[in-house]
């Protein structure tokens, strides 16, 4: 093990700062906005309650039963103790619906078309961009793709979403507009039920399939046509190595790490992208119900729905900054 | 998908920086970018001068007309019309670009060269903020605060994407200031009696500028990216027009089904065509600032 | 890395890809044949299907089903009639003073689950709801109500709080529903057992009504007819729809493009805009609403009206607020805002049938205040009377962002008045700002629908008890958060609340009273009347009430689609009169 353990004490201390400071920051930013807008919304719970006139009492009902009549030191103790127990309290437009209950109904939604999207794009768009880059001028037809990947890497994922929409469910109907499986339908395990979810999956998995390859083939191509200059890989053709082989197991090689960074760092992004195109094919994933939360200024969903994400993105990240040492020698001494 | 690749910071220092202009205009990507851009904003901002205010009103033309005589792009289904919107929005979506680059740019130089430069505990904190600030998905986090202000304007929106916008720029600064400050003429300067403060900005500063510009470019991409995201989620300047509230108010007056494509199209189109012209840009600049891109790609 | 090994993933991969990308065959589940099912559209997703708790906040009643169809109500009033009909009562009687009222309940109702529908099930909802304020409607029912005694099995008596001739029309406080939804009785055997009736999710509920759920999901909830369904033993007749369906099939596009295949039968106020209802109606001749030409849509009780803060100078004075009144052209707000589905309002009442005699009687009054009349030039007249220059007025404009009618609304409204020197600041607020900043005043102008509907009901509505000082939480927004204060309207208004109400003359002259003060003061701003466009397909089902066969209210998403899709019998006749029916040409 030659493995720093500076570097890996460093990564940790960032992972643990990440989380406690997006668990601070969810605690308190709603609390520092001026206007009071949680007591509005228990100010509205007890309208609800009241049919049409809410009342002293009941607003002061619903502050016991959500904690709110503490100081706001108790009141963050106690929100860091309930988050170490996993209780997410309950939501405030669906009282008394719990959210850890929404965001395990969410989240099967979000990873699963997040998470096949991230590695088709990731990996079909390095392939082409490194066949691209390493034939280089010779293939005309090869050539034709640069254009177009900077078309789709330059649109925004929600900007194709719409002309998806637009174009393959509305002009001409080959996809449902909306939605994560038919409507009436309970989540089951079948294979009907699996084709229902592929048909209403293909949109908005095409609209983040198709954007991210833009990137991940035009980055790769840069770092192929990078490596090509390198003087390992002159020293390869000198030596007669067949061009096949150099391609593979020095240039592609190489460059895969800096492209497995890349996803690493983009990770946030996709993330955030990927929520406004749920928001637009409504399929009930985390940004979906981020969004709905937002409409209902209901925070503890807010709340949990950013915190789930940012912890998960910061794990991935701690997971990923654990692995480098082992892909890449180079990090094992130090890291810049 | 806003981060565009952190090429090394291209040490250029001012001396060898007087032919860059005449390098940049015989690039033709950063040309042909660069005069779509311009292109955009000057129409946008003629067509805004010469038009009526009482041509904004609602009902100021028929509803729901194609793009044709009666309005060159079509009117909405307020009797609006939606190339005098678009006059609008463009500028207000690149003031957003603007002002937002600027400040994250502003920012994350300081706090790289703070960092960079000083060392120490400052370092070791600001170090772990970036990376803490790069690891959060920064639209969350935008999302909750524009929730929160209930209302933004376009001032606000941009300011509020500026202060997300810092940490790739500070991260990259930092790690230049390290490897500049054991330079010989930055030793120089610190013999010679020069303060801290001083040393950052008239030493290390000059060196980083073409690299701060490329930077601000995608700072610029991504604070449109973000106000339109932001904006279609309803969330932006509801009393303003954008790009990306032109296309809220279409989606949201059900502009699809009824088949009025001009009205959301034209701020799509516009959105993948400034996106576009942007990048253009941006690749003009990196090819001229890394000699080996022009001539292999 | 092994070459070999990494082609395989990436061409396991691409098979995923294609796979996803290949369209395949629908294969939509439905649990009876279409022309047996009726499908209702509703607007937004069911964020809980398992909690079925009408009393907690927050749970939807309309979307689900809850109070249309598994549970039911006394009397049901059908405001397009003015008939007021038993239902799970058969009979009511006030005490000499208006202090209690007795009702008889019908023989022969019961519970889903067999149990029969008795005075304790009353008693029990009352006491349920004393004892929980936390639960939804607990407010106004204790504010009422002193106590619910069991008088026999089948009578009940309610003890009031204060004398009160109009109780029995008090949805929030005595299970009868005109608009919407009310006080809902619960079946105690079920409810008594639980720990906390407000966090109890009650995901089988147990109602009298015609239907049994039989399954719920966040995108569909689905109920099956009932054979044991007292109402067919007691009246002898079936519901038509074997299988009702609220489904959401996805934002406005969806349920437009669902309507028009024939998809969906029905989808509630406010899910259609105009125009797409328009472009609906264009592709397929057999979704129609309320009327055939313009303005197409029912009249919704609720009529929208301008908000003014009457609490902020020079808003204070009456003539700067029937300024601002001449300075809005309603004509423009229908043809744009409404695309021509609705029409100007002088007032903030329906104009339903039952109402007439009380319009007609202010006919003189209404031509002496024209207050949907668009006229910049008296406008300005007015504002130098009262000293007031428009071009220093700022009005504070706050709207719902997530109302597309009050965003439209809004847009023409903001250009009107700024056409005249105006600033006009239009702030978006979400729900829960929004209902905070307006309960406490902090708005000049506002787009309201005034609500119940009702004559009395409306006019209370600005009456001094509600007002409260800027700054502190008025009850409710059209529930004087204007802050309009006149002691003497206020006396009219209590005298109304005394009179019964089937002495309409005594109301009537009272009626003349108050509309002479609240024309001369104009504390809102009348704008239109409010359209309820519900879009119905007419492929599978007919009898759904139409401007030409107007037996019913065409609501979804009311409590009284229990009668409009079963119909009811004529309360002075026993005549039964309308109900949904399979559509001739397909049975």
């Amino acid at each position: 093990m030659s493995v720093s353990w500076s570097y890996l004490a460093e990564r940790f201390v960032i992972f643990v700062a990440t989380i406690f400071i997006s668990v601070t920051a969810v605690f308190f930013v709603p609390r520092l906005v001026p206007g009071d807008p949680l007591g509005a919304v228990l100010a509205t719970m007890s309208t609800a309650a009241g049919g049409g006139s809410g009342s002293e009492e009941l607003v002061a009902e619903y502050r016991r039963r959500f904690g709110l009549d503490e100081s706001l030191f108790q009141q963050y103790l106690s929100y860091i103790r309930e988050l170490l127990r996993g209780n997410l309290g309950y939501s405030i437009a669906i009282f008394p619906t719990r959210v850890s209950t929404l965001l395990a109904d969410a989240i099967p939604w979000t990873v699963g078309l997040l998470g096949i999207t991230t590695v088709i794009s990731w990996l079909l768009g390095s392939l082409l961009g490194a066949i691209v880059g390493w034939s280089g001028g010779r293939a005309r037809f090869l050539q034709a793709l640069v254009p177009v990947a900077l078309i789709l890497y330059t649109t925004p994922y929600y900007i194709l979403a719409i002309i998806l929409v637009y174009g393959l469910a509305f002009r001409w109907p080959i996809f449902p507009l909306s939605g994560a499986y038919s409507p009436g339908r309970s989540p089951e395990w079948s294979l009907s039920f699996a084709g229902d979810v592929i048909k209403h999956g293909a949109l908005p998995a095409l609209s983040i399939v198709l954007i991210s390859l833009g990137w991940w083939f035009l980055s790769m191509r840069s770092l192929i046509i990078s490596e090509q200059g390198q003087d390992y890989i002159l020293w390869a053709e000198a030596k007669g190595l067949p061009r096949r082989r150099i391609f593979w197991a020095y240039a592609f090689r190489n460059a895969l790490l800096p492209q497995t960074t890349g996803l690493a760092l983009s990770l946030g992004h996709i993330v955030g992208g990927a929520l406004i195109t749920e928001v637009i094919f409504a399929y009930p994933g985390l940004g979906y119900l981020i969004y709905n939360a937002i409409k209902g200024l209901d925070f503890p969903v807010i709340q949990g729905t950013i915190l789930l994400l940012a912890c998960s993105v910061a794990l991935v990240n701690f997971i990923l900054d654990l692995a480098y040492p082992l892909i890449d020698p180079r990090i094992r001494a130090s890291r810049t | 998908m806003v981060a565009v690749p952190v090429e090394e910071i291209t040490q250029t220092p001012v001396a060898q920086r007087r032919g860059v202009l005449s390098v940049l205009l015989s690039n033709r990507k950063f040309v042909i970018g660069m005069v779509v851009f311009i292109a955009l904003g000057a129409t946008a901002i003629i067509g805004n001068l010469t038009v009526d205010p009482s041509e904004r009103r609602t009902g100021a033309f028929p509803a729901r007309q194609p793009p044709g005589s009666v309005a060159i792009l079509g009117t909405t289904t307020l009797g609006q019309s939606v190339a005098i919107q678009w006059a609008q929005a463009v500028p207000n979506s690149m003031q957003v670009g603007l002002i937002a680059a600027t400040l994250g740019t502003t920012l994350g130089a300081l706090i790289g060269l703070v960092s960079g430069y000083f060392g120490g505990t400052i370092d070791a904190a600001l170090r772990v903020l970036i990376d803490v600030f790069l690891s959060v998905p920064s639209l969350l986090f935008l999302i909750l605060i524009a929730a929160l202000l209930q209302g933004v304007s376009v001032l606000t929106m941009a300011l509020i994407i500026g202060l997300f916008a810092w940490a790739w720029p500070a991260r990259a600064v930092r790690s230049q200031a390290l490897s500049l400050k054991e330079r010989p003429f930055v030793r120089v300067a610190r013999l010679s009696g020069m303060g801290g403060g001083e040393i950052v900005i008239r030493e290390l500063l000059p060196h980083m500028l073409t690299w701060l510009g490329a930077n601000f470019l995608n700072a610029f991409i991504a604070a449109i990216l973000a106000e339109s995201g932001l904006s279609i989620l309803g969330l932006g300047p509801q009393q303003e027009m954008t790009l990306g509230m032109m296309i809220y108010w279409a989606l949201s007056f059900g502009a699809i089904f009824q088949n009025l494509w001009w009205w959301w199209l034209t701020p799509v189109v516009t959105l993948i065509v400034l996106f576009l012209a942007l990048y253009l840009v941006h690749l003009g600049l990196d090819e001229v600032g890394n000699p080996r891109l022009r001539s292999r790609g | 890395m092994k070459v070999k090994k990494a082609w395989s993933i990436v061409a396991l991969l691409s098979l995923i890809l294609a796979a996803s990308i290949a369209p395949m065959a629908g294969s939509a589940q439905t649990t009876a044949p279409r022309e047996e099912t009726f499908k209702i559209a509703i607007g937004a997703r069911i964020a809980d299907p398992t909690n079925l708790n009408l009393y907690a906040p927050g749970v939807s009643r309309s979307d689900t089903g809850l109070h249309q169809l598994i549970y039911e109500y006394f009397f049901y009033y059908n405001l397009q009639t003015g008939e007021f009909i038993p239902w799970l009562a058969e009979s009511y009687e006030y005490n000499d003073d208006f202090t209690a009222l007795t009702v008889k309940l019908r023989e022969g109702v019961t519970w889903s689950d067999g149990q029969p529908f008795t005075p304790d099930d009353v008693v029990f909802t009352y006491d349920l709801l004393r004892n929980n304020p936390g639960m939804t409607w607990a407010e106004e029912a204790n504010k009422r109500v002193a106590s619910v005694e069991k008088v026999d099995d089948l009578t009940v008596r309610f003890n009031l709080t204060e004398p009160n001739p109009r109780y029995h029309l008090n949805r929030e406080a005595f299970p009868a529903v005109g608009i919407w939804g009310g006080i809902t009785i619960l079946p105690k055997h079920i409810w008594e057992n639980q720990p906390d009736p407000v966090t109890f999710k009650n995901s089988d509920p147990v109602g009298t009504g015609p239907y049994r759920l039989v399954d719920a999901s966040q995108t569909a909830m689905t109920y099956e007819r009932r054979d044991d369904w007292w109402g067919t033993k007691v009246f002898g007749i079936t519901p038509g729809p074997r299988v009702i369906q609220f489904v959401h099939v996805g934002p406005e596009t969806n349920i437009a493009l669902a309507i028009t295949a024939n998809e969906i039968d029905v989808a509630p106020i406010g899910v259609l805009t105009p125009g797409s209802f328009l472009e609906v109606a264009r592709r397929n001749p057999n979704v129609r609403a309320w009327s055939l030409d313009a303005p197409y849509a029912w009249l919704d009780p609720c009529p929208r009206a301008l908000m003014v803060q009457n609490a902020n100078p020079p808003l204070d004075k009456p003539e700067v607020r029937w300024a601002l009144s001449y300075l809005i052209d309603r004509q423009a707000i229908v043809d744009l805002a409404y695309e021509g589905t609705t029409v100007a309002a002088w007032g903030i009442w329906p104009e339903y049938d039952g109402n007439q005699p009380f319009f007609d009687a202010i006919a003189d009054l209404r031509e002496q205040y024209p207050t949907n009349t668009y006229d910049p030039a008296r406008a300005q007249e007015l504002f130098e009377q009262a000293g007031v220059s428009p071009s220093d007025l700022t009005l504070r404009y706050i709207v719902d962002p997530g109302s597309a009618e009050q965003m439209k609304v809004s847009t023409v409204i903001a250009d009107q008045l700024s056409a005249a020197g105006i600033q006009v600041e239009v702030q978006p607020l979400e729900t829960a700002p929004r209902e905070n900043a307006l309960r406490r005043g902090e708005y000049d102008i506002y787009f309201q629908a005034f609500c119940p509907g009702y004559i009395v009901e409306n006019l209370e509505l600005f009456h001094g008890k509600f007002y409260v000082p800027l700054g502190e939480m008025a009850p409710w927004f059209e529930r004087n958060s204007f802050r309009y204060q006149n002691p003497e309207f206020d006396a009219i208004v209590d005298q109304m609340f005394q009179v019964a109400p089937d002495d309409q003359q005594q109301l009537i002259s009272l009626y003349q009273q108050a509309m002479e003060i609240w024309f001369r003061d104009l504390p809102v701003l009348p704008m239109v009347q409010a359209p309820a466009l519900v879009p119905f397909n007419s492929t599978y089902w007919e009898g759904w009430p139409t401007a030409e066969n107007a037996w019913n209210m065409p609501v979804s998403w009311w409590a009284t689609f229990n009668l409009v899709l079963n119909g009811y019998p004529d309360p002075e006749t026993g005549e039964w009169i309308g109900g949904l029916k399979p559509k001739a040409s397909q049975s």
